[in-house]
């Protein structure tokens, strides 16, 4: 990240620059230099102009000069005067060409030293003053004057070295003086002001080893100006900066141990742990689990996490979701099953899923974590399975037992002599029958705790049914002088199940009542309620406390010490009823009063494929 | 309605005895066979009003046995109450007339019972 920094921080250094030294010294000069050219500029112009004009005075003097000397020789007509007269002036170094003409134009006498052609359009009689004929020379006409009468006129051609070009040339020569001056001082202002920026160098010097992590570089100037303050400003700045740094630093110190302490927490935690969010992300995942890893969750999410449970287990763990987000409470202990990927054998969790709430109250995101109880699962069907099978092994002897017992007391009835066994031919047959019930509720228990596995799910009459339980039960009745009523519906009454098992949750409701009841009357009625097949178990026996009307459902739980049994056929039936969806439970107007067992179906819409019966 | 003959076919003694002792007592008369292949060999002598059949049994177990007698035409119609240990009854059974299932163990009163309404109907 740094390096980054540092790369961009060069690569933005490469721009476009332009040293302060040039900056004021260009301008400068440049600015100089324009005003040099204008000065000199108008200057030449005016110095020009006067040069002209005086030199035109000069020659127009020297011109008057000569024609006030040929005037006196042309009115006299005296040649020879005018010839040496012509002659003396074309001796001037400075003259090319001399000629008098007189009224009439006619050239009276010339004389033409060089040979210099001389411009024809002079020879105009009535041209009087100064012309410029050439870069170098000039005409002058003036006139010969006696009194008012004009005798002629006097042409002179002057040579004249080319005063402009001269001019021109001094100027220009002076200004590249000025211009030289011009420049030595521009580059003095950039030299004093390299001077000065000097100490900036340092400033930057000190910037990029700040940057290069070196928080302890400062910049030292003694320039005794804003620089000075500036470098004072930065150090002071870079000082606080250093000091909030460092206090950083030490609190994301102490972060990051914090967050290293959680993380280790989560990561080493034996349980899968993750947080699911709203749209079915996996986020914070510790550890892969069932064949995957980590990565493959976070890219799949919620999708590859329902993929791997078996259906009823995906159902389950959806439906706890929606429980989750919609009541906000946490759902505990659900037992779900995976397809492990890799061994293709199951897998089982018992999952917690917690709600993590967000700001505005709604669940941000879902805990989920995950405990593989799959060992344990397995040692506990290694128990359940031993525990069956002992059962079953008690069970066929026991019944012979049984049987043998209630034959030798019947016996007893219609034997007079055999008065002194009866008492413990009792005892004999009342822990047969217990030791008897006892197998059958760990045999149901074990089969209820396997699942659905056994389990037929078929439409049958709950009439029928009914008949068949309070056949079977009426011995054991009539035994305890209790007479058992049947009322069975007025049309058939059916419902889903298996028929093994709704008859156990019927027998062991009749169980229960005669359990308690010592002598009366036990009804059997099913009826439909509001489209809800039920079956109604009434006793006339000891009744059932307000406070334990739940509790007796619970396993293990007897309502006296001295009963028969092992407490665990309240337990079964409310198993088996959740098999079936169905609902049971107890009411009883208090101790003494009887009880009422009540079941209730669910409303059956669905047909299966027919009554069933043994 | 007493003096029918009952063939109880089962190899386990203990339950001969005991299913012996309650039905004599119910006044039936009570034949014996440890397994299929004797209780076929009795069929013909003991002509039994029914049977109550266990399905494991040695030589020749329940199922085979249900299956031959169904096969004899003068036995075909002999009422047979199954009592089996097993949860699952061959389906191929139930197109042959069992005239009822009882789960083992039961209580001697239910065999009576069933044995009861099983005779009466074949009467009715």
């Amino acid at each position: 990240m740094k390096k980054e920094a540092d790369k961009k921080f060069k690569r933005r250094s490469r721009g476009f620059r332009i040293s302060l030294r040039y900056k004021s010294a260009v301008p400068a000069l440049i600015f100089i230099t324009l005003m040099l050219l204008l000065i000199f500029r108008t200057t030449y112009r005016t110095v020009r102009q006067i040069v002209l004009e005086h030199n035109q005075e000069r020659l127009l003097t020297i011109a008057d000069v000569f024609a006030e000397s040929v005037r006196v020789p042309l009115i006299l007509r005296n040649q020879e005067v005018l010839d040496a007269n012509i002659g003396w002036m074309a001796k001037r170094p400075d003259v090319l060409g001399v000629s008098v003409e007189d009224s009439a134009g006619v050239i009276m006498g010339a004389a033409s030293p060089s040979n210099v052609s001389l411009a024809t359009s002079f020879m105009d009689s009535d041209f009087l003053g100064v012309q410029r004929v050439t870069s170098d020379a000039y005409a002058v006409a003036v006139p010969i004057r006696h009194g008012d009468e004009r005798l002629g006129r006097v042409v002179i051609f002057f040579f004249q070295t080319d005063i402009e070009a001269e001019l021109r040339h001094i100027f220009i020569e002076r200004f590249l003086m000025a211009f030289s001056v011009a420049l030595f001082l521009a580059f003095l202002i950039a030299g004093l002001t390299w001077m000065n920026i000097l100490p900036l160098s340092k400033l930057e010097k000190t910037a990029r080893q700040i940057l290069e992590g070196d928080l302890t570089a400062r910049v030292r100037i003694r320039s005794y100006d804003e620089i000075q303050d500036l470098a004072e400003a930065f150090n002071e700045m870079v000082a606080r900066l250093t000091r909030s740094f460092e206090n950083l630093r030490v609190r994301t110190e102490a972060l990051e141990e914090s967050e290293e302490k959680y993380r280790l927490i989560v990561e080493d935690a034996s349980d899968v742990i993750f947080l699911l969010s709203a749209d079915g992300e996996i986020v914070l995942l510790n550890k892969g689990f069932s064949g995957l890893s980590r990565d493959e969750f976070f890219l799949g999410g919620l999708e590859r996490l329902l993929v791997l449970h078996t259906t009823d287990s995906r159902e389950r763990f959806q439906d706890a979701v929606v429980t989750v987000v919609e009541k906000k409470v946490p759902v505990t202990n659900l037992p779900v099953t995976h397809m492990h990927q890799a061994n293709h054998t199951e897998v089982f969790y018992l999952v917690n899923l917690t709600p993590v709430m967000g700001p505005e109250k709604n669940v941000k995101l879902i805990q989920v974590v995950m405990r593989d109880v799959t060992e344990l699962r397995r040692i506990e069907m290694m128990k359940d399975s031993l525990i069956r099978d002992v059962a079953h092994e008690l069970k066929t002897p026991t019944s012979k037992f049984e049987m043998a017992v209630h034959w030798f007391e019947n016996e007893l009835k219609t034997n007079q002599e055999a008065e002194k066994y009866k008492a413990i031919v009792k005892i004999l047959k009342t822990n047969a029958d217990r030791l008897m019930r006892t197998i059958s509720s760990i045999l149901d228990l074990t089969k209820l705790e396997a699942g659905m596995q056994n389990v037929e799910m078929k439409t049958l009459d709950l009439n029928k049914l009914l008949i068949q339980v309070c056949q079977d039960m009426g011995p054991l009745c009539r035994e305890k002088g209790i007479v058992l009523d049947h009322e069975g519906a007025k049309t058939s009454l059916e419902v889903r199940g298996d028929w093994d098992m709704l008859y156990r949750l019927i027998v062991n409701l009749i169980g229960n009542a005669i359990k308690f009841t010592t002598r009366g009357r036990i009804s059997v009625r099913a009826y439909e309620e509001e489209g809800c097949p039920a079956v109604a178990v009434r006793d006339t026996g000891i009744g059932i406390a307000q406070e334990d009307l739940e509790r007796i459902f619970e396993r293990f739980v007897q309502k006296s010490a001295s009963s028969t049994g092992i407490g665990v056929g309240l337990t079964i039936s409310r198993d088996i009823a959740a098999l079936h969806q169905a609902k049971v439970w107890a009411e009883s107007e208090g101790i003494g009063k009887g009880s009422v067992f009540k079941v209730q179906f669910p409303s059956s819409q669905g047909t299966g494929s027919g009554t069933v019966s043994p | 309605m007493s003096g029918e003959k009952i063939m109880i076919v089962d190899d386990d003694e203990d339950l001969q005895v005991l299913y012996s002792l309650y039905l004599k007592g119910e006044s039936y008369e009570i034949v014996q066979a440890l397994n299929g292949q004797e209780a076929l060999d009795l069929l013909e002598k003991e002509r039994p009003d029914l049977i109550v059949l266990d399905m494991i049994m040695p030589v020749m177990d329940g199922e085979e046995f249900f299956i031959k007698l169904r096969a004899e035409k003068k036995m075909s119609s002999i009422p047979v109450i199954i009592a089996s240990i097993n949860e699952k009854i061959p389906q191929r059974l139930f197109g042959l007339g069992i005239h009822d299932i009882l789960r083992k163990p039961f209580t001697i009163d239910v065999l009576v019972d069933r044995i009861r309404k099983a005779l009466n109907e074949k009467k009715g």
